[in-house]
């Protein structure tokens, strides 16, 4: 049997499909890691996603100081504001509000999500959507990868009597290692989705997987 | 009494065979003119065989050695300056997916400076003093290499690849096999999925070496422009590197260990991310080296 859809995979994933699932899927998902390692590491994704904070509000007492300073900084004095105004022209003056404004809010932000390092404020400012990104654009990849898998594997499967049993074996046994190793990185993302060390690893770990396969379909007689 | 008596017609049986299979035998000897850089194919249509290739300083092809009864060897030259076609088969021994009878043998010798494109099923191939490239590719068996081939190629499913020597540019890599390079060369990758990756020797400038299981062993160098890269799952990754190579380290394990004995620097949390990771820079910096690992332990140590 062929691997599971997206589809089937997001509702093995949600518990919808379990009622319905025949005997073949229940079987192949009994047997086939891949699809397994799918449908866990869907899981994680998306307890994440459900654990993270639907937004993250500012202590109450932050934004008076902040609204107070912006405010100061907006209203210089008149004599400052002749000397500002012989030199530049208003919107100078503006972008420079902005930057401070934004330099403002990554320091809120950075008391707010308790980080201990002051150089990554811009990347903690924006870090729930940044982990989702990640997640969404190797999610994006993983598919890519897995359907060159998933058409170069039926390819050997449909003609593996053509080559020897030990070829085959080698390749049955290499793939569930790299398969394994998949998993367990997938389920290491799942739990530290902004970690680019994991999702590397993960991309490489497909790349080997795909290069494995496109050998052994390359070993198949021609024509 | 009936023991010996049996021997000795097992001993005379014995003999009365082996004249036998020595005359299903085929002899090879084969010679061509071609070019000193034509491109030389040669297809191993058979579960088994051992092939040796010498690179020489002749426009000629000479091909010797012995097939079974029932192999076809076949091919020639397709044009002296394009170069030439080989193969060897045995539709009885593809048909049972096993070697039948004796396996072929061939010695090859080229011109040193031609390209050589190889591929078999169950292989021992040997190649020495080629400088032209070399495309190699088996499912098990062998792969050795050595000399200063211009370019390297191979591939393995099940087989060891093993090279020795300096090489330019070189390619190789094993599904459940062994990678070993003795020497070193300029851009380099090897890679295996269970099996060692193993480098002991010259410097490499610009590497890649990659396992999903298997073990990578480093013992060399590299210039102060060069870099390298290590990368296994679950893989152990050593490294034994000149005390005074002039190297900046990066190293990172999700769930692994780091050990350096190069110097005194001890691998950290990774901050807010989960792992250690150890950075440092010997000899005032220059060469790149990032060893990643998802659970393999990785070592640093002086050479």
């Amino acid at each position: 049997m062929k691997h599971l859809t997206e589809e089937q995979i997001n509702e093995m994933a949600d518990d919808a499909l379990l009622p319905n699932a025949s005997a073949d899927l229940a079987q192949h998902i009994s047997e086939c890691l891949t699809c397994r390692a799918e449908i866990s590491a869907m899981r994680s994704m998306a307890m994440r996603v459900r654990a993270l904070p639907v937004s993250v509000q500012p202590p109450a007492d932050v934004w008076p100081t902040i609204s107070a300073r912006i405010r100061n900084s907006a209203e210089p004095s008149e004599e400052k504001h002749k000397a500002f105004a012989r030199r530049a022209p208003a919107w100078g003056w503006l972008a420079a509000a902005a930057v401070l404004l934004v330099m403002i809010s990554s320091l809120v932000t950075t008391v707010v999500m308790g980080r201990r390092h002051a150089d990554v404020t811009a990347v903690v400012a924006s870090r729930p959507s940044t982990a989702l990104a990640n997640l969404a654009a190797l999610s994006r990849r993983e598919e890519g990868f897995r359907n060159t898998a998933d058409e170069l594997w039926a390819a050997v499967n449909a003609r593996r009597d053509q080559l020897s049993p030990e070829t085959v074996a080698t390749v049955e046994r290499t793939v569930m290692l790299i398969d394994a190793a998949i998993l367990e990185a997938r389920e290491a993302l799942a739990n530290d989705p902004n970690n680019t060390v994991i999702a590397d690893m993960l991309s490489a770990r497909y790349e080997r997987k795909v290069d494995l396969l496109k050998r052994a379909a390359e070993l198949l007689p021609q024509g | 009494m009936m023991p010996r008596v049996m021997l000795t017609c097992l001993a005379l049986l014995c003999i009365g065979v082996m004249p036998g299979v020595t005359h299903a035998q085929q002899r090879v000897d084969q010679r061509y003119p071609v070019a000193p850089t034509a491109s030389i194919r040669l297809s191993l249509i058979v579960p088994m065989a051992t092939v040796r290739v010498i690179g020489w300083n002749r426009d000629t092809i000479a091909i010797t050695g012995s097939i079974g009864a029932g192999d076809r060897f076949a091919g020639g030259v397709l044009d002296t300056k394009l170069g030439a076609k080989f193969h060897v088969e045995s539709q009885r021994a593809i048909k049972e997916k096993k070697a039948v009878g004796k396996p072929p043998w061939l010695e090859l010798r080229v011109p040193a400076r031609s390209r050589l494109w190889i591929k078999g099923g169950g292989a021992d191939i040997d190649i020495r003093e080629i400088n032209g490239s070399l495309d190699v590719s088996i499912v098990s068996g062998r792969i050795h290499v050595a000399g200063a081939p211009r370019e390297v190629n191979a591939e393995a499913m099940d087989g060891d690849i093993e090279i020795e020597g300096t090489i330019p540019w070189l390619r190789a890599k094993s599904a459940a096999g062994t990678v070993t390079l003795r020497g070193g060369g300029e851009d380099i990758a090897l890679a295996s999925v269970s099996g060692n990756v193993t480098v002991n020797g010259a410097p490499i400038t610009r590497g890649r070496f990659e396992t999903v299981t298997g073990d990578i062993r480093f013992s060399g160098s590299a210039p102060r422009d060069g870099a390298l890269t290590f990368d296994s799952h679950s893989g152990a990754v050593e490294l034994a590197v000149p005390q005074k190579i002039q190297a900046d380290f990066d190293f990172t394990t999700i769930s692994g260990s780091i050990s350096n004995g190069l110097t005194g620097a001890r691998a950290v949390g990774s901050g807010d991310i989960r792992g250690r990771e150890l950075g440092l820079s010997n000899g005032g910096g220059g060469a790149r080296i990032v060893v990643r690992t998802f659970k393999g332990a990785i070592t640093l140590r002086a050479r």
